[in-house]
């Protein structure tokens, strides 16, 4: 009996690869047919085949677990091949982009400026890594973590884009690049909450036109492109626009409630129609 | 005898019951379905294996080897903390369905 329980188990664990995990199992079932064998005899039941039987089919269908441990398996592979892939990848970027700024700095000895390096790698990092999660993110419709990473690419583009401006060309006011983020930020979230068809929609709508022209009233005041004195009218029209957008809103939600409740009429109507009609 | 069906989903709460007892294996607590029902259910090895599958996944029990009363190496399983709390949730839970149900098919309020 032990030997035939062991031939069966044997066989059916041949379907799934022999994890540590699994061979436990199978000591556990095999066990546990053991038990139920004994019982049986106990009870006064001497053959057997009737035994073996009892005890086989008392198992039930355990083909599912059979296959939650290969399944696992090949997560668990799955995981550990992607993550050394990425390790090594990032030992190698680390490797070519250190030896890389050595190489420069050595050969230009332009030390206070060659550190940028790393900025921009870090910045490649980032984007890279958002236009790899951002395509997988959009179909999960997951449109928070989508901001998330536009905003931290946003802010590392324009860091990136300010330390290379100052250390490279000193070029004068380009600290006004970040008074030019805010602006684009508000301005990625808007088009995200558009396209995910979000209810945040006309809210960043808002932010971004409020932000847009509030800013732009200081960049243009700052350059003396506009006057202090009438520029003030920029955000203004900000205010103006806003209010038109709620208005707007207001508008379709209205529309679309009668829209609604005129289908409803219909449907009612039509249902009526039904129930009061006979053949007679 | 009934099959294992009749639970619907209260297979995990029937073993942490067991298990409340003290520490028990498999084949102990197949046996603590059928005579908890007075030989009315029987629940198929399979079904309680993947339960113990899912709880040690939710961490609402542990699994260890021990040598049985005559010698046997087993595994057996232990209720963590985690699973003592949700079998007092499930009780509740169980108590209100209960009530709710004897409300609906016998009635007589």
């Amino acid at each position: 009996m032990k030997e035939r329980f062991k031939r069966y188990l044997e066989r059916e664990f041949k379907r799934i690869a022999p994890t540590k995990e699994a061979m436990e199992y199978r000591e556990e079932v095999f066990r546990n047919l053991l038990d139920k064998s004994q019982e049986l005899k106990i009870k006064g039941i001497e053959n057997e085949e009737m035994i073996y039987e009892m005890c086989i089919d008392d198992l039930g269908d355990f083909h599912i677990t059979l296959q939650d441990f290969e399944n696992k398996r090949i997560e668990i592979k799955e995981t550990a091949r992607k993550a050394g892939i990425t390790i090594i990848f990032a030992i190698t970027a680390i490797l070519f982009i250190s030896i890389g700024y050595l190489i420069i700095s050595f050969l230009t000895s332009a030390w206070s400026q060659t550190w940028l390096i790393f900025v921009l790698a870090i910045l490649a990092f980032i984007v890279v890594l958002s236009s790899i999660r951002i395509p997988k993110l959009l179909k999960e419709n997951k449109f928070i973590i989508i901001k998330l990473y536009v905003l931290a690419s946003i802010a590392m583009v324009t860091v990136s884009i300010y330390l290379c401006m100052l250390m490279l060309f000193t070029v004068p006011l380009v600290w006004l690049a970040f008074l030019v983020m805010p602006m684009i930020m508000t301005l990625a979230l808007t088009v995200i909450s558009l396209i995910g068809d979000s209810k945040m929609k006309y809210i960043d709508l808002a932010a971004f036109i409020m932000t847009t022209t509030s800013l732009l009233y200081v960049i243009l005041g700052i350059l003396d492109v506009i006057e202090w004195s009438w520029g003030w009218l920029l955000p203004v029209f900000g205010v103006f626009l806003v209010l038109l957008v709620f208005a707007i809103q207001i508008i379709i939600y209205k529309k679309n409630k009668i829209s609604s409740n005129d289908d409803i009429d219909k449907i009612s109507n039509e249902n009526e129609k039904f129930y009061t009609q006979w053949k007679e | 005898m009934l099959g294992g069906e009749i639970l619907r989903g209260n297979t995990e709460t029937v073993i942490l019951r067991c298990l409340s007892n003290g520490d028990s294996y498999g084949y102990e607590i197949s046996k603590f379905f059928v005579s908890e029902s007075d030989n009315q259910i029987e629940v198929k090895d399979a079904t309680i294996y993947q339960a113990f599958r899912r709880m040690e996944k939710d961490e609402l029990i542990e699994a260890y080897w021990g040598d049985g009363v005559l010698g046997a190496r087993r595994r057996y399983y232990k209720i963590t903390d985690k699973g003592k709390k949700f079998y007092i949730q499930k009780q509740e839970e169980w108590k209100q369905t209960k009530k709710i149900l004897d409300s609906l098919i016998i009635g007589g309020k």
